[in-house]
């Protein structure tokens, strides 16, 4: 944790030829192009990605943001699951194995 | 036997607040309109503050690039929104936004696996102020927001067989402070010298001093404390 925004506009211009300072076409890039690219060339942007984190200095990003956004419903944020068991069975019998070795 | 190993926790669903009176917290995947809203309501005001590590953050990038390279690469990537929910008005008040990857290499054990949080940010007060069509007042804010928060991540690793270990990278925005934020939470640093788990970050981003973790006993104990609230 984390990658600075810049890093990303940076390698969606590396990456995708698109303008760095274009807020709005980089999330394009990030969002509708990246998915269709193959896995091998998505590993390789994921590595370039913490690579950059390293080494780049802190550079200013354009700033976008949209306007009018109405708070997110409610009905549409369903509470995350808790499940009954926090391992599948078969974790679970290995955990009690490793419980009964120990005892 | 401790329980907490083998049963599913719940997340936290209240908060303390200055008024005395819990508010109402509700944690949710994380989804489009949460970080829509995040992005036009919160992180401009986020922006203004030259001291928060979380500035000029853009969600709408992390969100899908986090969940499309963490796919790719098999890590189980997972966003959570923990917010308070308006019933009556059917409405969700995002407070806070944590992108985790589920399947990491843990650091204090070799063939272990853990919880990695990618990015993880909590609203100011002013921005929860100031909400053009639900206004909080200033003794109904949720206080705790970052352990709140801390524990989302914890209790997801608790939940999927990561024995409640979390790991993350203090960011170096966030100076010392930061790092002995996350050090009073119980967790651990992973000192400059010793190297990180195989993985590609061993490489490309390795081990400096800021790296943090929980260890399993560390992670229940900091779930422990937080039962009051779930």
């Amino acid at each position: 944790m984390p990658t600075p925004t810049h890093t990303f506009h940076d390698i969606a211009a590396r990456f995708g030829k698109v303008d760095l300072n274009d807020p709005e076409a980089v999330r394009h890039w990030f969002t509708e192009v990246l998915p269709t690219l193959p896995p091998g060339t998505i590993e390789e942007i994921f590595e370039a990605v913490l690579k950059a984190d390293e080494t780049t200095d802190d550079k200013p990003v354009p700033r976008s943001y949209p306007q009018g956004v109405p708070l997110p419903s409610l009905s549409g944020s369903p509470a995350a699951p808790t499940p009954l068991l926090a391992a599948g069975l078969r974790e679970l019998l290995n955990r009690l194995r490793g419980q009964r070795k120990k005892g | 036997m401790d329980l907490r190993r083998w049963r599913g926790v719940r997340f936290v669903s209240r908060a303390p607040t200055k008024s005395g009176e819990p508010v109402g917290l509700h944690v949710a995947r994380m989804t489009v309109p949460h970080v829509l809203w995040w992005h036009s309501h919160v992180q401009p005001i986020i922006d203004q503050d030259p001291d928060r590590a979380d500035r000029d953050w853009n969600w709408l990038l992390y969100v899908p690039f986090s969940a499309l390279a963490g796919g790719v690469l098999a890590r189980q990537p997972v966003g959570y929104t923990v917010g308070i929910h308006a019933t009556e008005e059917d409405r969700f008040i995002p407070c806070a936004l944590v992108q985790l990857l589920g399947r990491f290499p843990a650091l204090d054990s070799p063939k272990g696996k853990s919880a990695f949080v990618w990015f993880m940010s909590t609203a100011p007060d002013e921005a929860l102020l100031t909400i053009e069509d639900h206004p909080l007042t200033e003794d109904r804010i949720p206080k705790r927001l970052g352990t709140i928060t801390l524990d989302v991540a914890v209790t997801h690793s608790l939940n999927k067989h990561r024995w409640g270990r979390t790991a993350l990278y203090a960011d170096k925005d966030g100076g010392n402070g930061l790092l002995e934020w996350y050090q009073r939470q119980g967790m651990s640093v992973l000192p400059a010298d010793k190297r990180l788990p195989r993985s590609p970050r061993r490489l490309i981003k390795p081990s400096d001093g800021r790296y943090c973790y929980f260890t399993v006993e560390a992670a229940l104990e900091s779930s422990r404390a937080l039962d009051s609230l779930r």
